[in-house]
């Protein structure tokens, strides 16, 4: 299957999804909007009109018209073109907490009014598309708290995935294919948070997870093969986590200290993210600084990374095989409202871009290696502050 | 009336009459002339403040046609020309341009009238203009309603921007009040004003000046309210307070809309103050003139008068005093004309009556002297000529006896005594006759007795009009 | 291929880097001042910008009209919300380091509310609200800043536990510090300076010159700010109502006032005046808060209220504040509307004439949910508003009710923008349109 083909498999699945989980969806709002409808107006007849002033598409509204229709054809309200009984205007609104369908029901020169609120959401990230490696997003969870990271463990039905959040460390089982709350632990913390607020929840090997917030670390543990776990929280100025080293995180602010363990040597500014680059016979150690300039760090000096001027500050390294067979994930540069990703491979001191930007409705505000190392967990802030939603991004590469 | 007050009227009277006439013949002959002039200077003010006028005309229509060839402009209407123009941004660019242009109003209009945008009243766009209101005249008065009720007069231009079909109007002017007024050169004393004719009647607070309020305003109400009804320029003299300085020489002319309405009034009043002035000048002059002249006039008629009445007068007090009595009066001669005669006549007359008084007097005491020796004699004589046989008696008796002797010197010295007696009493009485008589106190009716002795005098208190005044009440007795 | 691939986004790249500004960070920076201009008052008026710095409510809205912990942490409600427990949040210091206390909360509220119908008590660390009639909408409404807790220091200065504290304030410019134990985490900037009087042309010329980082954008300017490709304008959804209020004692028939809103046109407002920036609106909700707004018919109708009317020739006062040119302009353009449907209508200063029949008013909603905006409007007008309930439905019940008077006219709802230095960055607005200016960052921080 060409490049070509395959890209717009992915395309069309990805426009199909939405339509059909809209149909689905429609079904029971319209219900209860119909259900509204009838008892105003009794069995009888109706003109009917909807009026579209949301961003729903034509097909969304013409599910909507037949759900409705065919509900109040249930409650004994046919609908006709004109000469009815009872003139019915619906109008699809929406406010700040979600969708607002209005039924007016005019009598005669009496007019009558119903409101339904309807719950929706929004948001997508599209397929990047590119000649050489795809990056592919698969959404996580999508809420309205801050998500600071998303950690998976075990596998099919034991399968966990524990979200970071300030002040909880939510356990989320799988439920026929979706993820159901399990359990929430709350976080304690004897000081406020710095704002940019990041946090690390990594997978561990003998114990479910640690979580690390600014001046916070939390760690759990299970009794044995049990999940109901232990999670327990204290102030701490443990280092967090880095690939192969462990960086101190600076508790009042966004930013990691520079403090490197084991380190490499030279002592290292202050910097937002940092990875490893894999090479042969050696490792470098990419940082971004809090100016945002990237560096590379090797044999004992680091210098800029050529290419890397439009780079973000949160990048990751997550290995495919593809291209190096490691890449660098990393945000975009400046602060546009359409946020990205994309994928860059590291050949001496030059970034060479390997994909398309993988653009997401909202701001990225967390870029972490995941704890297999294969993907990168992405955490995107809706516009407009509405949602929260971690995808899992992958490389997958193209032939 | 004196002769000298009869004489000093007559000549004063003919002094003064002939002062003011000259006066008089002069000031009338000055102020025709200077009026002939001012009316002259005051046509040439109007004749060229009506150019001056025209030519400000002239500069708003220069304006306009600026403005509607500038390339800001054209720019603008190509952007509303498109179909779907957006009229919104260029709500303020009316107020920039007529800034820029320093239009008092501004309006860009579509070509149905419609307003784009409007310098003096924002609010007003999408209301309609008149676009063919002022037909083809390059300028037009028009009166234009304001955002805060109000109305204005102003001279307008209306022009088509350049290059756009169908045509972007632009309708912009210059407000005629006080800073138009004021940019009109005019000359110091002459007093440009404008009657913007915004309601019915006459109201003097629409009055605007060029330099100052007008506080005088309801005075123009009838040339303004005469050339507003006739449509025609119309003259007047004007007096603005009750002083003749404060008159002026109005002209009204009215300034009329396209279709005719006359829509504001403009007034040129050019002071007479000047005029007025140099007349009051010549007059006061001719007053000062006249008044000196008539100070001199009477100065030197009371010298004439003097000159003249003077010896009458002493002559008139001479006679006086000769009726008086005193007869031996003499007036001075003072000139050798016929009051010098006169008066040596007069002279010569009381001389003459002096001496023929004292002859009187003379012969009046000679004969009062004689009739008083005879009466002296005749009465000495009764008492001496007993007392000469009572001598003579004892003479006689001395040749008697004794005892006869002495009855005779007994009835002789008793005779004696009684002549001697009388003799003294003769002489006692011309003593007493020689001395006044002692008053003798008596109750008398003082009203009376003046009114008695008043009759006396009657003649002559009626030749020297003298009248008695005497007061009223009751008689008085002492 | 693959080599042609690269080599092909290696060239592209290269172009983007050109094209793209140099500074590749996207994390907020911590330090810098950030100089900030308004027209009004930073901390006396409702909506001012410092006074959501210096000062922290009870409860916070976010963008959805949730309502979300604030000072307090948690809260229910009992006896059919008569009656509201809110638990103070733990640890939260005032400015000059006293702990928040519940007596500290009730006498702040006490002093802010004069037209409140509830009660409020501290019992330990909690604030218990009661009241005779039911508040559904409570948690919302204490969100809002003119229930801040707030109070003076020893010196007479503004105290409070937000993101920053008051330094001094000389000339009519606020100084403000970053408060570095501030619960919600230490503000990025340093400092805050707040240059307030500024008229919309002063603060337009100093953005110009680079003086100031964070300016108010009139609506009537929005689109020429836009146009001039201004570096970012950050709009908010629209906040601020415009309305004209109808004096009911001086009108007091109806169908007169009924007369007056049929006569005002709102679409050459908002077309040509605020150049369609605004959102026309015979509501007193903005459509995004309620839904529903488009319910109330917005169209002019001259005949109508030249009906209405009748033969009546009434001279009618329509008081604006003439310090503001557009409002002013607002005012003359509905006067000419009500003057096309026979009234006499003057414009006049709201300062001299302190009584019009008439007023234009732009008030600012700073609720994010459509209750308890509702409740603040019906107070800013004067109205006592009754929260029964905060569904869709009776809240549109109620507004229908009130407008049915006629004594508020709903003209138009505007957005409130700002222009942005390019240094600043991640500048998000509250739901009322005021910037969050906590957590913005600048650039150009050495």
């Amino acid at each position: 299957m060409t490049f070509s083909k395959r890209l717009l498999a992915w395309i069309i699945a990805l426009l199909c999804i939405s339509p059909a989980h809209a149909l689905n969806s429609w079904d029971s709002p319209s219900a209860d909007l119909a259900a509204r409808i009838a008892t105003l107006t009794g069995p009888g007849t109706i003109t009917l009109t909807i009026t579209n002033r949301t961003t729903f598409s034509n097909d969304d509204v013409a599910a909507i018209r037949l759900a409705v229709e065919r509900e109040l054809r249930s409650a004994g309200v046919s609908v006709r073109t004109k000469d009815a009984d009872s003139d019915v205007r619906i109008t699809l609104s929406q406010n700040l907490q979600g969708w607002l369908w209005i039924a007016e029901v005019q009598q005669g020169s009496e007019t009558k009014v119903e409101m339904l609120p309807v719950a929706g959401s929004s948001s997508s990230a599209s397929a990047a598309t590119g000649p050489a490696i795809t990056l592919h997003a698969s959404l996580i969870l999508s809420q309205a708290e801050p998500i600071l990271d998303v950690a998976l463990s075990g596998t099919g039905n034991e399968q966990r995935m524990f979200v970071l959040e300030p002040e909880h460390i939510k356990a989320y089982t799988t439920a026929a294919g979706s993820w159901e709350l399990a359990k929430s632990y709350e976080i304690a913390h004897g000081h406020p948070y710095p704002r940019d607020l990041r946090g690390r929840i990594v997978p561990a090997v003998d114990h479910p997870f640690d979580a690390y917030l600014p001046g916070v670390a939390c760690s759990a543990t299970r009794a044995g093969q049990s999940w109901d776990l232990t999670v327990s929280c204290s102030d701490s100025d443990d280092p967090w986590p880095l690939e192969s080293q462990k960086s101190f995180y600076n508790s009042t602010r966004n930013f990691f200290t520079g403090v490197v363990m084991p380190g490499f040597g030279p002592k290292l500014p202050p910097f937002y993210s940092a990875g490893e680059v894999t090479r042969v016979g050696s490792t470098a150690f990419l940082f971004v600084d809090l100016t945002g300039a990237t560096h590379i760090l090797e044999n004992n000096s680091h210098k800029l990374l050529i290419g890397a001027r439009d780079w973000g500050s949160d990048i990751a390294m997550v290995r495919s095989e593809c291209g190096q067979g490691t890449q660098v994930l990393t945000s975009a540069a400046g602060w546009p409202t359409s946020d990205s990703i994309r994928a860059y491979e590291i050949a001496g001191r030059e970034a060479t871009p390997v994909s398309a930007p993988l653009t997401f409705d909202g701001i990225i505000t967390a870029v972490w290696t995941a704890g297999d190392g294969n993907s990168a967990t992405v955490v995107v802030q809706g516009l407009q502050g509405r949602r929260y939603e971690a995808y899992s991004v992958s490389v997958v590469c193209s032939r | 009336m004196s002769l000298r007050q009869k004489l000093l009227l007559v000549f004063s009277l003919t002094v003064v009459l002939a002062v003011a006439a000259v006066a008089w013949i002069v000031s009338l002959r000055t102020r025709q002339a200077f009026t002939e002039a001012d009316q002259k200077h005051t046509v040439a003010l109007v004749n060229q403040f009506r150019h001056e006028f025209d030519g400000h005309a002239l500069d708003v229509a220069a304006k306009i046609d600026q403005l509607a060839a500038s390339d800001r402009l054209v720019r603008v209407a190509y952007e509303l020309e498109r179909p779907d123009a957006d009229l919104s941004p260029y709500l303020a660019e009316a107020a920039t341009l007529a800034k820029d242009y320093q239009l008092d109003y501004l309006e860009i209009l579509l070509p149905d009238g419609s307003i784009v945008s409007s310098a003096q009243w924002p609010a007003r766009f999408g209301y309609k203009e008149d676009v063919r209101y002022g037909g083809n005249q390059p300028t037009f008065l028009k009166k234009e309603d304001l955002s805060d009720g109000t109305s204005a007069i102003g001279l307008f231009a209306l022009r088509t921007v350049r290059g756009v079909e169908p045509p972007i109007y632009v309708l912009g002017g210059k407000r005629l009040d006080h800073d138009f007024l004021a940019n009109l050169a005019a000359a110091a004393d002459t007093q440009v004003l404008l009657y913007p004719v915004l309601t019915p009647g006459f109201s003097p607070e629409q009055l605007v000046s060029s330099n100052a309020n007008v506080e005088t305003g309801a005075r123009y109400s009838s040339i303004i309210e005469q050339a507003r009804s006739s449509g025609q320029e119309r003259h007047s003299l004007i007096y603005l307070t009750d002083r003749r300085e404060d008159s002026v020489d109005a002209t009204a002319m009215p300034l009329r809309a396209p279709d005719g309405n006359v829509l504001a009034v403009l007034l040129v009043a050019n002071s007479r103050r000047g005029l007025v002035e140099l007349l009051q000048h010549i007059r006061a002059i001719g007053y000062g003139v006249a008044g000196v002249g008539i100070l001199l006039a009477i100065a030197a008629s009371l010298w004439i008068t003097s000159r003249i009445s003077s010896p009458i007068e002493q002559l008139a007090a001479a006679a006086a005093e000769v009726a008086a009595g005193k007869w031996e009066t003499q007036v001075e001669i003072s000139s050798h004309d016929e009051v010098g005669e006169l008066a040596e006549s007069f002279n010569h007359m009381t001389r003459q009556l002096s001496e023929q008084r004292d002859r009187l007097v003379q012969s009046e005491r000679v004969a009062a002297w004689r009739e008083l020796a005879r009466r002296l004699a005749h009465e000495l004589k009764n008492p001496l000529f007993p007392l000469q046989l009572t001598v003579e008696n004892l003479i006689r008796a001395r040749d008697l006896p004794p005892a006869e002797f002495d009855d005779t010197f007994r009835e002789s010295t008793a005779t004696l005594t009684a002549e001697i007696a009388n003799l003294k009493n003769v002489i006692a009485r011309f003593s007493d006759f020689s001395k006044m008589p002692k008053p003798q106190l008596q109750e008398v009716n003082v009203r009376e007795m003046v009114e008695k002795i008043s009759a006396l005098y009657a003649p002559a208190r009626a030749q020297r009009n003298h009248r008695l005044l005497t007061s009223r009440g009751s008689a008085m007795r002492v | 291929m693959k080599r042609t691939a690269c080599r092909w986004f290696a060239v592209g790249s290269l172009l983007l880097a050109v094209l793209v500004p140099a500074i590749a960070r996207t994390r907020p920076r911590y330090g810098g001042v950030l100089h900030i201009e308004t027209r009004s008052d930073p901390i006396k008026s409702p909506d001012g910008i410092a006074r959501k710095l210096l000062f922290d409510t009870l409860t916070q809205g976010n963008d959805s009209g949730d309502v979300l912990p604030g000072l307090a942490v948690s809260w229910e409600s009992q006896s059919a919300n008569h009656r509201w427990q809110f638990h103070l949040r733990s640890g939260v210091r005032f400015h000059d380091g006293s702990l928040l206390t519940a007596e500290a909360v009730v006498q702040s509220l006490a002093a802010a509310c004069s037209r409140c119908t509830w009660h409020v008590r501290g019992v330990g660390d909690s604030i218990i609200f009661t009241s005779e009639s039911p508040m559904p909408g409570l948690p919302a409404e204490l969100a809002r800043s003119v229930y801040a807790i707030s109070r003076k220091d020893q010196n007479g200065n503004p105290d409070g536990t937000g993101p920053f504290r008051f330094d001094s304030a000389s000339n009519g410019i606020v100084f403000l510090s970053a408060n570095d134990d501030s619960w919600q985490g230490r503000p990025f900037v340093d400092a805050v300076e707040v240059y307030s009087n500024r008229s919309p042309r002063e603060q337009w010329l100093d953005f110009s010159v680079g003086k100031a980082d964070l300016v108010e954008v009139p609506p009537e300017l929005l689109r020429q700010a836009q146009q001039e490709r201004v570096p970012l304008i950050a709009t908010s959804r629209p906040t601020e109502l415009l309305a004209v209020a109808i004096s009911d004692q001086q009108i007091p028939d109806v169908h007169l006032r009924e007369s007056i809103a049929l006569a005002l046109d709102r679409a050459a407002l908002s077309n040509v005046i605020f150049q369609k920036q605004g959102e026309i609106t015979a509501s007193l909700l903005p459509n995004a808060l309620s839904g529903y707004s488009f319910l109330f018919p917005t169209s002019a109708n001259p005949g109508r209220s030249r009906e209405l009317r009748g033969a009546q020739s009434i001279s009618l006062h329509l008081g604006v504040d003439t310090t503001n040119a557009i409002l002013q302009l607002v005012a003359e353009r509905l006067a000419l509307n009500l003057r096309e449907a026979g009234w006499n209508v003057h414009v006049v200063s709201q300062a001299a004439n302190l009584n019009p029949e008439l007023s234009l008013r732009l008030i600012h909603i700073e609720a994010a949910d459509a209750a308890s905006a509702l409740c603040e409007a019906m107070q800013d007008f004067g109205a006592t508003p009754h929260e029964e309930s905060v569904d869709p439905s009776a809240v549109y019940s109620a507004e229908h009710a009130f407008l049915l008077s006629h004594t508020v006219v709903p003209l138009l709802y505007l957005p409130k923008a700002y222009g942005v230095n390019a240094r600043v960055h991640n500048l998000a607005l509250a739901p009322d349109g005021t910037p969050r200016v906590a957590s913005l960052s600048l650039e150009d921080v050495r």
